[in-house]
């Protein structure tokens, strides 16, 4: 207690004469100020014999490096042993702060590092000099690793090999020429150097996963940074899975304008992905593209280098620096689509609340809303005669009012208890009631019975009602509120903002305002559906079965597509076929037209025709085993079941445990991970199965990143104790874990994306590693 | 028909009016008027990344524990001289505010042996956090690129990031802060 009253003491008065110091002294740093500690401490190394090597830093102004025990350095170059490293004495003073003696090198620092042997053959030493430093009185940066390769003389008597780079046959060494660059005469009179020689290609393996490449250009020449690139050549369990490329110089290029390109000599670290075993040597090969200043432009080049890679015990992680690389953006910095929406929310609610409503209105066209047009217009076009426009617009109006409610109630009820109704709703029995329920409705459009109450129970709602606007308005009331709930779940990322809203915040009413204001604006575009199917549609006659008959075929067509959620594969797309065909037949297909028959007629049997073929596609694809209807005959043009090929990336996982597991194994093979929520009667789900995840860019990108899958169809408690730890409300939704294996919520993502969209999200998830 | 189109229309605007003006008298605790953005860094204004961290005892915090409070997280570590100059400035504002809701929580990138006796020996007497990688890119991910210490993080009750500081916290501008956010 003494001792710590004396400390406060002594430190109040130091602190009370620095303040004075500090406050007439501007010492605040601005962000971008903070310089890389690479630029600080600009360190360099060379070897003018195989007895030793100097290191030497260039200090900045104002920075010291200290020589303490953070001081180290090391090589992984196999048959490379350093000995103790000499370092200046420097003047030790003592520091107050820190209570000890220390030393401090301004301006530079030179050490010499002996090397105690060096097998023969070895022309090049990856070093990893660590060091520790600061800006005086301001600041100080954490320890820090440096890699560096150094070239070695040859040993006197061997004879100079070309170190262990073959350069590889290239176009320029078959064809002997170089290429002139058009609209440029060379205006350089000495003959241009070999590919090989104006661009010196040199690799060493740094530590079990990370290669340290070396480029160097000959004065005058460049490399173009845009066409580097590296491969493993060979089937050796060893791939690349990312590579550090400094920032070049701009170069304004009279025919690509600006390009980034490197002159002199660069070194490039290389992160490999590899699986454990021995010491074994893999051939790198580097593709690469360069110029001579003004002059030539050479063909692609690729060359080859052989180096052995130490054994790796374990299964190793890809990369793992200690500092990110300077251009990765910090992970807190990026903000996912959804708390950027309920941020907003939060600090300008009206604005938000418009935000909401016109999200609306984009949601009203996607396939969430789609299956309600086909309800909507089915329940107008059943009133018949009784019809008209102003009815037409009040049932819209309560029928989008019903949805809306419901779509507001269930989000307040998932914001505040976590449950998702919908979900609760997948279930095979209700959706199969409701799928019964179209086909009657369908089949009364069609003319084959009428749909009405018994006539008893009529009345007596009739003489309640005393008119017959009300029996149909709570009607098509329970209609919306049933939509909202069975026919179109959706989680987008503005039903998400506004639970995440009612979860951090806790403001119900907010967020309830949000849904009610999102769910109005996807009604805006039913409503005027909906009232001009009352006014567009005839009252009687052969124009009005018709159309009642589009309608059946509508609310079919919605069963069929709702059936996908149960039964899944050939079945459906049998049922596709047999609706197309079925259509087409109505439509004339086999009927002959009789001579004189209008323009009409001959239209719809074309287009009967078209349907016949195409239900007729569907079903040769329900009989090869496809299960997409949009591509029937995929399965057939691949030769295989389309399934094993879309589904085989993903590997499925059900509870927390399995997460970690699946994620813990991923992250030991170097790693990042995705984890998908899907279930199947998540239409965005099923989209981005068939359009996204598919494509050969996403494919490639998932060799580091690694999909998982959860299906949350059967919504049971390991289900929802799953989504309640990320905070999930449903599908779709995506997490990415980095290769520590945690969770990165700045990269969630919510709904569906197109795949262009989707791969640069997962290069910035990379990035961001 | 017009009319009852217009009739409906207005309904429906004074409905979500209705809506919006009651949210926003219900959620005023949410939305507390912010004053005017002080300092620069990436993060500002942002809600605060999350982490878990070894404390010098051996128990692992997260900032959740401490939700309600303002916090003052400080990057720091024993052999960075700038940290420990600010150090008993960091202990007589826990002190002085900690009965107006503000936390400061040491997070050191260094070793627990050297931590354990540093506290013990200077009597630090708010939470202290210590680890090495995962302290760096806690640093990282609170906005600071280059891991410097000492390095500082403000964050309101909210839980939203108000401010940042690499280098030595100047007392004028910590307490006109202070008395901003508590």
């Amino acid at each position: 207690m003494m001792k710590n009253k004396n400390f406060k003491g002594c430190f109040s008065l130091l602190l009370t004469t620095l303040l004075l110091f500090l406050s007439t002294l501007a010492t605040a740093i601005e962000f971008d100020e903070i310089r890389e500690y690479g630029d600080v401490f600009e360190v360099s190394a060379t070897a003018s014999d195989r007895q030793q090597i100097e290191v030497s830093w260039k200090i900045a102004d104002g920075f010291y490096l200290y020589n303490n025990k953070f001081l180290r350095f090391k090589t992984e170059t196999a048959g490379v042993i350093l000995g103790e490293a000499v370092i200046p004495p420097g003047k030790p003073v003592f520091d107050d702060l820190l209570g000890e003696e220390v030393i401090k090198f301004h301006d530079k620092l030179t050490i010499s590092l002996p090397l105690e042997s060096v097998a023969p053959g070895v022309e090049l030493v990856s070093l990893k000099l660590r060091s520790q430093g600061c800006m005086e009185d301001v600041f100080c940066y954490p320890p820090t690793d440096q890699l560096l390769v150094v070239n070695l003389p040859a040993a006197a008597q061997a004879t100079l090999p070309e170190a262990s780079s073959q350069a590889a046959t290239s176009l320029a060494d078959v064809f002997n020429t170089s290429v002139t660059a058009p609209g440029q005469d060379a205006i350089n009179d000495e003959p241009a150097l070999p590919a090989d020689e104006a661009f010196v290609y040199e690799a060493i393996s740094y530590s079990a996963e990370t290669i340290l490449v070396r480029f160097t250009s000959q004065p005058g020449y460049y490399l173009y940074r845009d066409k580097l690139n590296f491969t493993v050549s060979g089937d050796s369990g060893f791939e690349v899975s990312s590579v550090d490329l400094p920032e070049g110089t701009i170069k304004d290029d009279p025919e690509f304008g600006p390009v980034e390109v490197y002159f002199g000599l660069i070194e490039v670290p290389v992160h490999i992905n590899r699986t454990a075993g021995p010491e074994q040597t893999i051939s790198l090969q580097a593709d690469y593209q360069g110029c001579r200043d003004g002059d030539i432009c050479y063909p692609p080049q690729t060359s080859t280098v052989e180096l052995s890679m130490p054994a790796a015990s374990a299964p190793t992680p890809g990369k793992k620096q200690s500092k990110p690389p300077s251009d990765g953006q910090a992970t807190g910095a990026q903000q996912s689509e959804q708390d950027v929406l309920a941020k907003m929310l939060l600090s300008n609610p009206s604005g938000a609340l418009f935000a909401f409503f016109i999200a609306g209105i984009l949601l009203a066209f996607t396939p969430c809303v789609f299956p309600m047009v086909p309800i909507l217009s089915g329940i107008i076009a059943g009133q018949g005669e009784r019809m008209t426009t102003s009815r037409a617009f009040w049932l819209s109006l309560v029928y989008v009012l019903a949805m809306a409610v419901t779509y507001t109630v269930a989000g307040v009820l998932a914001g505040l208890f976590g449950q998702n109704l919908q979900a609760l709703f997948q279930n095979p029995w209700i959706l199969g009631f409701f799928i019964a329920i179209f086909i009657a409705l369908a089949f009364s459009m069609f003319g084959f019975f009428e749909l009405q109450l018994p006539s008893r129970l009529q009345t007596r709602l009739t003489e309640a009602s005393n008119q017959q606007k009300g029996g149909s308005l709570t009607g098509v009331a329970v209609m919306g509120f049933l939509s909202a709930l069975i026919v179109g779940p959706c989680v987008a990322p503005p039903l998400a903002a506004a639970l995440i809203v009612i979860g951090a915040s806790g403001s119900a009413l907010l967020g309830g305002a949000a849904l009610f204001a999102l769910s109005m604006g996807m009604g805006v575009p039913l409503i005027l559906f909906g009232v001009s199917a009352g006014k567009l549609v005839p009252k009687a006659g052969p124009w009005m079965d018709s159309i009642k008959a589009v309608f059946g075929i509508a609310l079919l067509a919605l069963a069929i597509w709702m059936l996908e959620r149960i039964v899944q594969g050939p079945v459906i797309l049998l049922l596709w076929g047999v609706l197309a065909i079925a259509s087409g037949v109505y439509l004339g297909a086999l009927e002959s037209i009789p001579q004189g028959a209008s323009g009409w007629k001959r239209l719809w049997k074309s287009l009967g025709l078209v349907l016949l073929l195409l239900g007729t596609i569907e079903i040769i694809g329900a009989a090869s085993g496809g299960d997409d209807w949009m591509k029937p005959l995929k399965s057939i043009r691949s030769g295989s079941p389309v399934n094993s090929v879309e589904h085989v990336t993903f590997q499925r996982i059900k509870s927390l445990d399995d997460l970690d597991s699946a994620v813990e194994r991923v992250n030991q093979s170097g790693q990042a991970a995705m984890l998908d929520f899907y279930a199947d009667w998540c239409v965005e789900c099923i989209r981005m199965e068939r359009n996204t995840f598919g494509e050969p860019e996403i494919q490639k990108l998932f060799a580091e990143i690694k999909p998982l899958q959860a299906d949350v169809t059967e919504n049971d408690n390991i289900d929802q104790a799953l989504m309640q730890k990320y905070g999930v409300i449903g599908p779709p939704a995506i997490l990415f874990f980095d290769r520590q294996g945690r969770e990165m919520p700045a990269f969630r993502l919510v709904g569906y994306f197109e795949a262009d969209e989707f791969a640069k999200h997962l290069q910035n998830v990379l990035e961001a590693q | 028909m017009m009319r009852q189109l217009l009739i409906t229309m207005v309904a429906i605007t004074a409905l979500l009016t209705g809506f919006y003006l009651s949210a926003r008298h219900f959620s005023e605790p949410a939305v507390t008027p912010q004053p005017a953005s002080i300092g620069t860094g990436p993060l500002l204004g942002n809600t605060r990344p999350d982490f878990q961290l070894a404390s010098h005892a051996g128990e692992f915090i997260s900032p959740a524990d401490y939700s309600g409070k303002t916090l003052l997280i400080n990057f720091w570590a024993t052999w960075c001289a700038p940290c420990r100059q600010e150090m008993p400035m960091l202990m007589d504002l826990q002190r002085q505010y900690a009965s107006s809701g503000l936390q400061v929580v040491g997070i050191a990138l260094d070793d627990a042996q050297s931590v354990r006796s540093f506290v013990q020996t200077y009597g630090i007497s708010y939470p202290i956090l210590v680890g090495s990688e995962d302290v760096f890119e806690t640093s990282v991910a609170y906005g600071n690129d280059e891991g410097v210490l000492p390095y500082s993080v403000l964050i309101d009750k909210t839980g939203v990031v108000r401010w940042q500081y690499a280098g030595i916290i100047q007392h004028d501008e910590i307490t006109k802060l202070l008395s901003d956010f508590l």
